[in-house]
């Protein structure tokens, strides 16, 4: 069954969350994991266009070290509207890189993310947008631009040509209510992963959402990624769908 | 032979569990190949008397015993906890679990230290989970902390000659936790793929370590993933998969697996 994971992370200079991209591919390998769509986020404060580009130049060369596993995310910094249009567009048509990767610099539903969307909507490509609702007070004030299942929701309605992943169901707080929000948002993706693995969470996600909008993911959390979906109480077309077959009809949509 | 050291059975009142019957998790351990599971109430965990859940969980497995080792939970805040422990003893209960996060005491308050020292006085292991749930997600109803390293460190240092066992740790491996020679850790909230499991094993040595899932708080199948990715001896993995915990419960009898049709 193909693996696609569609949210990981290597460290980079100003990255040092991620893992080493060598021990990366050496765990996706341990798992069967056919690819990793991979990206170099800065997580804190407001990244400036020199420091976005660096962590896209380090996506690059991973990408060239190991082209047949993985992938990469341009990450940019929506507040540079000019330079993370540009950005994209190159990364994307010469670089090859799959996807935008937004984290919490602001929320998605601010306008100023709007000419990246349109970007990636011209581009055919998706949108990976860290996101959680998290419940926790002194977890919400730690990231007070971290976007929600409604600030997705409402980008998704203003442009319904976007492709848009809700980042890590099992990572971003209160999964229930996302999942109730994004229940009729049809062109919103959300990705299983995270380090949560509520017995039931992908069930319901698919109970919600319909297994043909979920992706299979790790965002590192690796036999979490895997152990729920093959865990959840549903079919193996569904497995199979959420495991690889959605990713990659994303990817094949991509311009070149 | 698998001992998953971490089952719960029970209602979790902030989310529905896809499993609350015995007869619900064995099937599940069938499917997954676990021949024991250890088991305390989930119910316990906010009862006023925990010991209710506790009956409740005895009544429960009762049928299913050659599959369940029950383990006790008790409130050492709570009145008459010396006598439900004789109670949970007569009906087979090997160790205690404890949820200081919910039961609103430390672990090193002289209370719950009594109840310590006399479980070790009854042979009977502790076990304590860290977190019962991520709090990035926590229903509003439900504040509990998690239990940090240093308290469960003060705990080993009082009680020294006490067998406890952490449950859902992560980052053990790099902490302080793992020169107490009475610590031993369940591996459900620690990675495998990039290697924190194996780092565990050779810094604590492999008799420290047992296999557990969290399960049906959390799905069954992570866990296994994490055994098969133990990159150590097969005398190693066995002693994680069961016979760490096998020794720590004291089960001296063979216990037949008998499995559900």
């Amino acid at each position: 069954m193909l693996k696609i994971d569609c949210h990981s992370h290597i460290s980079g200079r100003f990255f040092k969350w991620g893992v080493e991209l060598k021990s990366l591919v050496e765990a996706a390998d341990k798992l069967g994991i056919d690819k990793l769509c991979c990206s170099i986020p800065i997580v804190e404060g407001m990244p400036t266009p020199s420091e976005f580009k660096t962590c896209n130049n380090e996506m690059v060369k991973a990408m060239k070290e190991y082209p047949d596993k993985i992938l990469g995310y341009c990450f940019v910094n929506p507040g540079y509207q000019q330079e993370s249009v540009e950005e994209i567009e190159r990364r994307v048509l010469e670089d090859g890189m799959i996807g935008v990767k937004l984290y919490n610099q602001y929320r998605c539903s601010d306008p100023v993310v709007y000419p990246v969307v349109r970007k990636a909507v011209e581009l055919k490509v998706p949108i990976l947008q860290h996101a959680g609702y998290l419940t926790d007070p002194a977890e919400a004030a730690r990231q007070p631009n971290i976007s929600n299942a409604r600030d997705i929701s409402y980008l998704a309605s203003l442009f319904p040509e976007a492709m848009i992943i809700e980042a890590h169901l099992g990572g971003g707080g209160d999964w229930e209510w996302a999942l109730k929000v994004l229940k009729n948002t049809r062109n919103v993706y959300v990705d299983t992963s995270g380090s949560v693995i509520d017995c039931g969470i992908i069930e319901k996600a698919v109970k919600l959402l319909g297994a043909d909008r979920l992706l299979f993911g790790t965002d590192l959390s690796m036999e979490e990624g895997i152990g729920k979906i093959l865990g959840a109480e549903i079919s193996e077309r569904e497995k199979s769908l959420i495991f690889g077959e959605n990713m990659r009809r994303i990817l094949e949509a991509r311009s070149r | 032979m698998i001992i998953d050291f971490n089952v719960y059975l029970g209602h979790w009142p902030f989310r529905r569990l896809c499993v609350r019957t015995a007869l619900g998790i064995l099937r599940q351990m069938d499917r997954s190949g676990i021949d024991i599971a250890v088991v305390s109430s989930l119910n316990s965990v906010l009862y006023a008397d925990p010991h209710d859940g506790n009956l409740e969980l005895l009544q429960e497995i009762e049928q299913y015993s050659e599959r369940f080792v029950p383990l006790a939970v008790l409130n050492p805040k709570y009145p008459g906890w010396e006598g439900d422990l004789e109670e949970c003893i007569n009906h087979g209960c090997k160790g205690l679990r404890l949820y200081p996060q919910y039961h609103n005491y430390s672990l090193t308050d002289e209370e719950c230290l009594r109840l310590v020292k006399r479980a070790h006085e009854s042979n009977l292991v502790v076990s304590i989970p860290v977190r019962l749930r991520d709090g990035r997600g926590r229903h509003w109803m439900d504040s509990a902390r998690d239990i940090n390293l240093e308290e469960l460190k003060q705990l080993a240092e009082r009680v020294p000659e006490a067998k406890i066992v952490v449950l859902e740790a992560r980052g053990v491996a790099d902490s302080p936790l793992f020169e107490y020679p009475n610590v031993y850790f369940e591996i459900s909230g620690m990675d495998a793929a990039f290697g924190e499991i194996d780092r565990l094993i050779e810094r604590v040595g492999d008799s420290r370590v047992v296999f557990g899932s969290g399960f049906p708080l959390k799905y069954l199948q992570s866990a296994i993933l994490k055994a098969k990715l133990i990159r150590k001896p097969e005398e190693t993995v066995e002693k994680i998969l069961w016979k760490n915990a096998y020794g720590l419960l004291g089960l001296d009898q063979k216990r037949p697996s008998c499995r559900l049709n």
